[in-house]
């Protein structure tokens, strides 16, 4: 069961990004198939229990099965007229990058490589040991396989965290995997990270047009200390991070190339699944919804129903756990530690802001990232002359920090003091960010020049 | 046709001019640098740079020394530890007594647990605080349950306690006995 309930969640996850991306970047596909295989598994999880249904292995496994068939079908009647050769290796093939291979991308690769290996090994050598996992996520998934119920004793009697209140998909994650057999939640830490480091390669690929570029700043994404140090620990920010980056990601590939819909719509399903993680994941699609809203309203380029897709998509996972939340609110209310204020106190933002900065520019979490910031900030200033593609990425990951300011300024919480979770988790609200400013300078104009340069008289290739 | 012959005339460049540059061209071929140098400078540029980075950034240098090296010799000084033996290496004695309970108790029972009054006397050197902890107790005990006297959540289910988790103070800070495993145990109640 084990293997078979592995295998089934990676084969799905595989078709679905097929079936988004009709003609695949392969590695875009096999990087993205845990994540979202998983992703898509604990949805049906979370549906069907709410209907009713006992939540089973064998139940979610079946499920796996009829949805590959209806997903397989469905791929091959939309790419059945497409040549074998352009269906898988339409875009960028990994063998030919291994082919123009250069001193950068190699070592890049191998500390990446070296890295993950590393951390996964940790992960999966010690038990659980965080203390929202053992007493949120990982509590909360035993008692989901044990009792095949969200609303079982544990939430009943008040026996788990607070960490029981949020979307279900880590948690149900790791029951699945205690379902099919595994004795060590921290899998599920390996898989996001492993299959993360593989789709970050791949849609930096996509988007960069460079590999060496897309290996070095891959590297560099990975080699964030906090995020790489939390990234073996069993909690839900650092998978948040990795979706909701990807998902920035692939609508930044739409962004460049609007012929490429497809990732629209496949960064739409990213954003899904960020939500599905962490309820924070709106102040991510908010500035995306607002760019969209407003490209359709200038007309440059998008179908009102393209729109419509992407934000059903986007928020439909959320506001599924939102209505459950609401519809068992007597039950789950005990969970839910924050509460909004209506009014607006300037003086706690600037403290949270001020918080937030010592964070930031902490060498100890984020290393040379905010730096980084910064030269993208100036790059994409200096390159506004040139169109406003990189000032408008860097713009979307300045938006949602600030909202994330606001939504904290606006949170009051029952158990605790705003300040206390700034300065204990705040680092954690700013994965996403960080990954996205490397993305950000990566994809600006000078630096791509850079690369473009650096990777055709390394590789000694005329193209990229 | 004076018009094109002018025309051609200029668009066509002096042909000791094309020499030149197709000479340029050759030498410059000629004296490029072979790959595998470029690499290689690149190489020890690169490798250059991340070491200086790592060296002068605290995030970096913790991230090489104490995760990744740190780790490798934590993980080869346990090579051989069963799951137990890690779980008592990170919780202490608080993973002895829940390992304890499991092993003495089926897995209906709800287990009545020492008060804070007791719990608060316990020397943090013990590492015992996750007693206090209810759902932390839970992670380790269930499908077992823990009931505390002074928790709201457990005035219905304290009645139906049917074992006791004691630990004794006297036993457990004595200067005499410092194995605190006999310091714990767990009785049913009649």
């Amino acid at each position: 069961m084990l293997i078979i309930g592995t295998v089934l969640t990676i084969l799905l996850g595989f078709i679905i990004v097929q079936c988004i991306l009709k003609q695949s970047d392969l590695l875009v596909a096999l990087g993205l198939s845990g994540m979202v295989g998983l992703g898509i598994q604990t949805l049906y999880m979370f549906v069907s229990n709410a209907m009713g249904l006992p939540i089973t292995a064998i139940s979610t496994v079946i499920f796996s099965v009829v949805a590959l068939i209806f997903f397989g079908a469905g791929y091959y009647y939309q790419t059945a007229t497409i040549p074998f050769g352009k269906k898988y290796f339409a875009g960028f093939s990994f063998s030919k990058d291994i082919g123009s291979v250069n001193v950068i991308w190699l070592l890049s690769f191998a500390f990446t490589v070296y890295i993950v290996y590393i951390i996964s090994l940790k992960s999966l050598f010690w038990p659980t040991y965080a203390h929202d996992a053992l007493t949120s996520f990982d509590l909360f998934a035993k008692g989901i396989a044990r009792e095949e119920t969200l609303l079982n004793s544990l939430i009943m009697e008040k026996r788990v965290g607070p960490g029981a209140a949020y979307p279900p998909f880590y948690s149900l994650g790791v029951a699945y995997f205690y379902q099919i057999g595994y004795e060590n939640a921290n899998t599920i830490s390996v898989l996001f990270l492993v299959f993360f480091t593989i789709s970050f390669y791949a849609v930096s690929r996509v988007l960069l047009h460079n590999s060496t570029s897309a290996a070095f700043f891959t590297f560099m994404a990975i080699s964030i200390p906090e995020f790489i140090g939390q990234s073996a620990i069993n909690i839900t920010s650092c998978p948040q991070a990795m979706m909701v980056s990807l998902s920035i990601a692939c609508f930044m590939i739409w962004f460049n190339q609007r012929a490429r819909i497809n990732y629209l719509n496949l960064s739409a399903v990213l954003m899904g699944l960020a939500g599905f993680l962490r309820s924070e994941t709106v102040v991510y699609m908010l500035p995306v919804f607002t760019l969209l809203a407003g490209l359709f309203l200038f007309k440059k380029g998008i179908k009102p129903a393209a729109v419509a897709r992407f934000i059903i998509l986007a928020v439909l996972p959320l506001a599924l756990w939102q209505i459950f939340l609401k519809l068992n609110a007597g039950i789950m209310e005990k969970f839910v530690q924050i509460e909004f204020s209506h009014s607006f106190d300037s003086q706690q933002l600037a403290t949270s802001g001020r918080l937030m900065s010592g964070i930031i520019f902490s060498a100890q979490f984020f290393g040379i990232t905010p730096y980084i910031g910064i030269l993208s900030l100036i790059l994409s200033l200096i390159a506004l002359k040139w169109g406003k593609k990189d000032l408008l990425f860097f713009s979307l990951i300045c938006i949602t920090f600030a909202l994330y300011l606001l939504l904290v300024n606006q949170m009051k919480l029952k158990f605790d003091s705003m300040e206390n979770i700034i300065q204990f988790s705040g680092k954690r609200f700013l994965f996403g960010m960080a990954i996205l400013i490397w993305l950000s300078l990566a994809s600006n104009r000078y630096i791509s020049l850079l690369f473009d340069k650096l990777h055709r008289s390394l590789s000694r290739k005329k193209t990229l | 046709m004076k018009q094109n012959k002018t025309k051609s005339s200029v668009a066509t460049p002096p042909k000791p001019l094309q020499r030149t540059v197709r000479q340029e061209h050759h030498k410059q071929a000629a004296i490029r640098i072979p790959a595998i140098v470029v690499n290689l400078i690149a190489g020890i540029i690169f490798l250059a740079v991340i070491t200086f980075v790592k060296n002068n950034n605290r995030g970096y240098n913790w991230m090489w020394e104490g995760l990744i090296k740190g780790n490798i010799a934590t993980m080869e000084q346990y090579a051989e530890a069963t799951n137990d033996q890690k779980n008592q290496e990170r919780h202490g004695n608080f993973f002895t007594f829940m390992d304890y309970i499991n092993k003495k108790t089926p897995e209906n029972a709800i287990i009545l647990m020492p008060g804070d009054s007791i719990l608060n006397q316990l020397n943090p050197k013990l590492k015992l605080s996750g007693l206090k902890n209810r759902n932390m107790v839970t992670f380790f005990i269930y499908p077992r349950k823990a009931v505390y006297s002074d928790s709201e959540y457990d005035k219905k289910e304290l009645s139906k306690a049917n074992y006791v988790a004691l630990v004794n103070l006297n036993t457990a800070q004595s200067k005499n006995d410092p194995n605190p495993k006999q310091a714990f145990s767990v009785q049913p109640l009649p």
